[in-house]
């Protein structure tokens, strides 16, 4: 297992999941990533294990009448990583822009 | 309910993109985009599928390429491939002009081999769609002394050779015939054929709907039966498949409608071209021996019998002819009967233009060869820094080769694209244009002749361009003086041969512009030519119908002669008349004529003229002037003295230098007393002389039927209505039926279409050719400019003066100017026959095109040569040195 770099756009993309978006087209709506970008840099963070991407169950895409969708999500390396990352985007912006710690909303 | 375009499309581009992914995750792969689109799709369900949805929609799939792309590298199977690809592709993308010129180069030379070799096929070479089609033959008469111009034949002639021919199966004949078609809407006036029965059969064709005719079903006085065209019953019945079986009232007499063709036929243009096909078709009335030996108004077609030659049917037919010409000298003298193989009568004119057209087209694709491997080679020396630093960085030959095969793979790929696309727009125009060509034209893009462009041009890239390199790439780098590139192209052959290359393309380009040039010219010429008529505001109607079928001759005369009266009377008709044909075009009669006074000719020996039968009004209204003596007038009725009026050529070669005035000649079955000469009158058109004409009046010709076959013609001021007419011919009887108006200026812009189709092409294909041509030249001295910088640098710090370096590059260029264009000059000459046989009134030898083809090419190729001179003069020593 190798390291992940951590990008900008890494960053953005282990903050989406962790906050629920868990679907790639998803991910692009938050983030505001190119498909392009967004789903090579998933296959990235899976290879690494920082994300785990599953089949959501055929019940619920049978409800929906649609096929099934793949979601992804942290694994512990990951949801650590994402403190991690989220962490030294604090201290960045204390440093750069704003006295007070920013608070997530 | 059908899936919206979009869904469409982002399915298709996820199922075309999965290849890319390696097999054991494509199908997991395929599921996840296209669950992922489903679920968005669903997500807008109902309210919002907008088309901006839809567009976003693929715009988001559109990623699953460079995921595709992630995945396969990541995969490590095909990695370094995949690198080269994208490594050629972003090197392309630094070299944006050399991309383009290359793309361009390519597009140029597959679209327009594609196009005009498609079009070429498709008029030449596509087989007609009958069983056994190379046994159709066409059946053509010709006289001894005239072996190309392939002519009418006669239905006695025709009928005699089959029954005594064992190599030829049946003969068949058609001829034109224009009834008006009358129902509760009115009289038209359509376009039929009156065949032999066993028409279809020859061809051997299967009707649409109902049936064809039965071998009985002619010549004995019935002419009840009718078949109708695919496109007529379509446009007439609104393919009422219940007209089969009904009757329908062609020129007063009524025809039961038997079958119609099948929407796949394709008539075998015996008598018209696209455009004027027959409408449809009734058998002959009358038995062979009711038909005139002299009358020679038919198109013959004939099926071999099966596995006999050409050559075999050929030597039976003359056999046969030869007794035909014991029984009957007095018509068939001198005559012959051709079978032509049917593609060839048909494509007769187009021909030349055709093979001069893709003998252009493959010269073009060899220009735009030459340029590409040029091209390479700038590359392969632009390139060699790239490869010092890759090589530097530790890649190896294998990589740097395959890198540079996949960068002109991909503009192979590109080049080629463009070309269909080139193609395909080409194929559009000349299906339009379809129309001046004897056979339609699909516009269908022959993809073997693209392929075979696109191959050929790649490998000449390869060969010429990147050969050279990818050996310097063995040999050359191994000293560290091989960034100057000289060790790269500087061998003497090498380089004469690229220069021989481009002295080749002059020359090739310079025979295209002559070309041009002279087909331009003649088109010019044409359109001044003096045609012996006038055209401005001069117009035809075709009229014909039942409305004097049940007249007698006097009748048939009152009434014409009161149409005429009516149409006068219309306001702004300044002159009216009737005449039987319509000049500038139509057809070509040649009968016999000659002078009372002395011994009738020999068969054959015989002068013939082309006979007109007109109506008092007709010479005037046409602006075809009387020069002595005076026109064809009223008084000249049936009671009258038989008279006629000659044209010029008619009266000096029946009286050369007298006066004939007075004379007497001898025309079908009586004499008549000349009582005019008219100048002569270009009946076929400006590019055609033709036979001298005469002029008879109708009511003394009761044999041609004044009750038929007339066509009213009137000079207006301009402002008259065809409505007007119709009122005015309906005033007088309202059965009367009108054809389409026709505009004399009409009639002479078609007579041009064709040399002004030829001109057109030629000159779009000169341009092209220059265009390559300039490309040449300026790749070549830009690429001599590089590969000299130090020379240059050195001559500079020698003293030389920037105008000097200038002029020594222009010299350089001008050299291979002069030596290309005198070597295309020659070509010309050499090709000087094939050319001369397109030109009207303009030699191969015209100096105006030649000098003007000296003047462009020699001035285009200073401008090519002006950028790399500019660019030697201002080499700076300093620069030079650091070009080492």
């Amino acid at each position: 297992m190798g390291t992940v770099r951590m990008t900008q756009v890494t960053a953005l993309i282990l903050q989406a999941i962790g906050r629920g978006h868990r679907y790639g087209f998803d991910i692009m709506d938050v983030t505001g990533l190119a498909s392009g970008t967004v789903y090579p840099a998933l296959r990235r963070l899976e290879a690494n294990r920082l994300v785990r991407g599953r089949w959501e169950s055929s019940t619920e895409a049978q409800r929906s009448g649609r096929p099934q969708r793949r979601f992804y999500e942290l694994t512990a390396a990951g949801e650590a990583a994402r403190l991690d990352a989220l962490d030294k985007l604090r201290s960045a912006r204390a440093l750069l822009v704003d006295p007070q710690p920013a608070s997530e909303a | 309910m059908a899936e919206p375009l979009g869904l469409r499309m982002a399915r298709a581009l996820i199922r075309a993109t999965a290849w890319l992914v390696p097999a054991g995750r494509r199908e997991a792969w395929r599921r996840e985009w296209e669950g992922e689109v489903a679920g968005r799709w669903r997500r807008v369900d109902g309210r919002n599928r907008t088309m901006v949805e839809q567009l976003d929609i693929v715009r988001r799939t559109a990623g699953c390429v460079p995921d595709a792309i992630y995945i396969r590298r990541g995969e490590g199977m095909m990695r370094g491939w995949m690198d080269d690809l994208v490594g050629g592709a972003r090197s392309l993308r630094r070299h944006p002009r050399y991309t383009a010129i290359v793309v361009v180069t390519l597009a140029m030379g597959v679209g327009l081999t594609a196009a005009i070799f498609g079009t070429a096929r498709d008029v030449l070479l596509r087989p007609f769609p009958y069983p056994d089609a190379e046994q159709v033959v066409a059946v053509a008469g010709f006289d001894v002394d005239r072996p190309g111009t392939l002519g009418n034949v006669t239905y006695p002639n025709l009928s005699d050779l089959s029954e005594s021919s064992e190599s030829v199966r049946e003969f068949a004949l058609a001829r034109w015939w224009i009834p008006a078609h009358e129902d509760e809407d009115g009289a038209r006036v359509v376009r039929g054929a009156t065949v032999t029965a066993n028409f279809f059969d020859v061809l051997g064709v299967a009707p649409g709907l109902g049936r064809f005719f039965h071998p009985g079903e002619q010549g004995d006085g019935r002419e009840a039966f009718v078949v109708l065209s695919h496109g007529y019953w379509q446009e007439r019945f609104g393919s009422d498949p219940g007209v089969v079986g009904e009757s329908i009232r062609l020129s007063g007499v009524s025809y039961e409608v038997i079958g119609v063709t099948d929407e796949s036929f394709e008539d075998p243009w015996l008598l018209g071209g696209p455009g004027s096909q027959p409408q449809l078709w009734r058998t002959v009335a009358s038995p062979p021996s009711e038909w005139p030996r002299s009358g020679r108004s038919w198109r013959g077609i004939a099926r071999l019998s099966e596995n006999v030659p050409l050559m075999q049917a050929q030597a039976e037919v003359d056999g046969s002819f030869a007794r035909l010409v014991d029984a009957w000298p007095e018509h068939n003298t001198d005559r012959r009967i051709a079978l032509v193989p049917l593609r060839e009568f048909v494509s007769g004119s187009a021909r030349p233009v055709l093979l001069l057209l893709s003998g252009g087209a493959g010269l073009l694709l060899l220009i735009a060869c030459a340029n590409l491997a040029n091209l390479m080679l700038g590359r392969a020396m632009d390139r060699r820094a790239e490869v010092l630093l890759q090589r530097a960085l530790g890649a190896d030959d294998i990589r740097i080769v395959r890198t540079a095969l996949m960068e002109v793979g991909l503009l192979t790929l590109a080049g080629g694209v463009a070309g269909l696309g080139v193609a395909v727009l080409l194929g559009r125009a000349a299906r339009a244009a379809g129309a001046l060509l004897p056979r339609p034209v699909t516009g269908v893009v022959d993809l073997n002749v693209v392929a075979f462009a696109m191959l050929t041009s790649t490998f000449a890239a390869i060969l010429f361009g990147l050969g050279p390199s990818l050996h310097a790439l063995r040999t050359g780098f191994s000293g560290e003086r091989s960034m100057s590139g000289r060790r790269f192209t500087s061998g003497p052959a090498r380089e004469r041969s690229r220069r021989s290359l481009v002295v080749g393309q002059v020359a090739l380009t310079a025979v295209l512009l002559v070309a041009c040039g002279l087909l331009g010219r003649s088109f010019l010429a044409l359109g001044q030519v003096d045609l012996g008529l006038t055209t401005e505001r001069v117009f035809g109607v075709e009229i014909h119908g039942s409305a004097w079928a049940d007249l007698d001759p006097s009748g048939s005369q009152a009434q014409w002669a009161d149409v005429l009266r009516a149409v006068r009377a219309v306001p702004g008709v300044e002159q009216a008349g009737a005449i039987d044909y319509l000049p500038l075009g139509g057809s070509y009669s040649c009968d016999g004529v000659y002078r009372a006074d002395v011994p009738a000719p020999a068969p054959g020996e015989g002068r013939c003229a082309e006979v007109r039968v007109v109506l008092p009004g007709a010479l005037g209204a046409m602006g075809i002037d009387v020069v002595r003596g005076r026109a064809i007038e009223r008084s000249d009725d049936a009671d009258g003295s038989a008279v006629v009026v000659i044209d010029e050529s008619l009266a000096e070669s029946l009286w050369p230098g007298g006066d004939p005035i007075g004379g007497r000649i001898h025309v079908h079955t009586r004499e008549h007393e000349v009582v005019g000469v008219t100048r002569d009158m270009r009946h076929f058109g400006p590019g055609r002389s033709g036979a001298p004409m005469l002029y008879l009046p109708a009511p003394q010709e009761a044999w041609n039927g004044v009750q038929r076959g007339l066509a009213l013609v009137y000079r207006s001021d301009g402002t008259v209505d065809i409505r007007s007419i119709q009122a005015a011919v309906h005033s007088i009887n309202p059965r009367i039926a009108l054809g389409d108006l026709v505009a004399f200026e009409d009639l002479l812009r078609e007579t041009l279409a064709l040399p002004r189709f030829r001109a057109v092409l030629m000159a779009a294909f000169g341009v092209a050719a220059l265009l390559q041509a300039l490309l040449g030249i300026g790749g070549i001295l830009a690429f001599s400019v590089a590969r000299r910088t130090r020379e240059m640098g050195v001559r500079v710090a020698l003293g030389a003066r920037p105008q000097e370096v200038r002029h020594m590059v222009l010299r350089e260029g001008a050299m291979l100017t002069v030596l290309g264009l005198s070597i295309g000059l020659f070509g010309v000459a050499l090709l000087a026959g094939v050319i001369e046989s397109m030109l009207f009134q303009v030699r191969v030898w015209d100096p105006v095109v030649w000098g003007g083809v000296v003047m462009v090419l020699g001035g285009a190729a200073t401008l090519a040569c002006w950028l790399p001179a500019r660019r030697a003069s201002a080499v700076q020593p300093i620069e030079a040195l650091a070009s080492e």
